[in-house]
């Protein structure tokens, strides 16, 4: 994914200027006193850990918390490497557009 | 007195014996540039630790991992292929011939090898930066991307990167240090083993690959003296900087802005923006997943 969607540079673009970025060892949401050091933090780790998909997922969430978009890693795979960039694509622009009530 | 001296040693004796002292400085002299002209290095391999599928303690190859070598004696001419050109300027960093790196690799393990089974999924390759520099010394910082085939010829085991140093005497044209060395950061080795046929559940499959990621605490090349701690370096860029630009020659996803966990969550409540979180066993700016 690194080497691929990632690197795209549409969507470094867009991660840039819509969104806040990180990524997490799944074995820091499962440890997370040790290396996650807010209560805020730790309470959308525990989201994260809960909707994770094995072995890996993107996931977006709105500022207060809530469960936008989740995409498997494993469904990228199931495409050529050409749609994976605009599956991604796709992924974060859903979760831009507002959520029906 | 001398007279009586060369009277005991006939001429012919006397220059027998120069020509002989003249041959061991000779000999000497030749041994000594032969040695100069040599860096041994150790080799430290500690197996995997802490895996997350227990493969550490089911695969036996894995468990027993050690240096091919404890020790090899290089030539400086080896070490050639991290040195920079005469062009090249502090903080620069430039592309290094991966396959003139094996020897060292292979003192790890004969299956060592620069070309990653991930394909177009990983990021293969070898960079060195131009640290620092002064009147006499250049110092490099250089990262690797490598691989280990196991003895199968189809499992890999896979460090994250390797990282490292290398101190050069310009004017000696010396490597006076060298540390080659998988960072300790856990998790920092991705292990892929293949089964020719594997149960999973009821059902019988052929060529099964499986996926563990652990930790090794210790896997390092090093060599040379340490007396050269106290270098007063007229150009410098940071340790730091110099492996943030190498990690920037391998992936093009570092252009994304990323931000410790926390810092993220309150950024996003402050702006109103959406976190984007990637979530995965191995670090995602090496090749540990």
């Amino acid at each position: 994914m690194r080497a691929g969607p990632l690197s795209d540079s549409e969507i470094v673009k867009l991660l840039n200027s819509e969104f806040v970025n990180a990524w997490l060892l799944l074995s820091d949401l499962e440890r997370p006193i040790r290396s996650i050091h807010t209560e805020a933090g730790r309470r959308l780790a525990s989201v994260a850990l809960r909707e994770f998909t094995f072995p890996v997922e993107s996931q977006v969430f709105s500022s207060t918390g809530g469960v936008l978009e989740q995409l498997d890693y494993n469904a990228l795979l199931d495409v050529g490497p050409d749609d994976r960039s605009r599956r991604y694509f796709e992924f974060l622009t859903r979760s831009l557009q507002p959520k029906a009530p | 007195m001398l007279n009586d001296h060369f009277r005991r040693w006939p001429r012919r004796r006397t220059i027998c014996a120069g020509a002989f002292l003249l041959g061991v400085a000779g000999v000497v002299a030749w041994i000594t540039s032969l040695l100069a002209n040599r860096l041994e290095l150790q080799a430290y391999w500690e197996p995997f630790k802490e895996s997350r599928h227990n493969f550490a303690r089911e695969w036996s190859e894995l468990r027993n991992l050690k240096p091919a070598k404890a020790s090899a004696v290089y030539r400086q001419r080896e070490f050639e292929v991290f040195l920079p050109s005469p062009q090249t300027s502090v903080g620069e960093p430039w592309e290094l011939d991966g396959s003139r790196l094996l020897p060292f690799l292979k003192q790890f393990h004969p299956g060592a090898t620069v070309e990653l089974h991930h394909g177009s999924g990983s990021a293969a390759g070898a960079f060195a930066c131009l640290r620092a520099r002064n009147d006499r010394f250049d110092e490099i910082a250089f990262r690797v991307h490598a691989e280990f085939v196991m003895s199968d010829g189809q499992s890999f085991y896979t460090p994250a990167q390797f990282s490292g140093t290398l101190l050069f005497d310009r004017i000696a044209r010396r490597v006076k240090r060298f540390h080659f060395y998988l960072p300790p950061r856990n998790t920092n080795i991705d292990v892929n083993r293949f089964f020719p046929i594997a149960l999973v559940g009821d059902q019988q499959l052929e060529q099964v690959s499986a996926v563990d990621v652990g930790y090794s605490p210790r896997m390092e090349l090093v060599g040379g003296d340490d007396q050269f701690d106290e270098i007063v370096w007229t150009e410098s860029v940071s340790y730091d900087d110099a492996n943030a630009r190498l990690a920037r020659r391998f992936y093009q996803f570092l252009e994304v802005r990323w931000r410790p966990w926390d810092e993220a969550v309150a950024e996003s409540r402050s702006t109103g923006k959406p976190i984007h979180v990637v979530v995965l066993l191995g670090t995602l700016d090496d090749e540990s997943c």
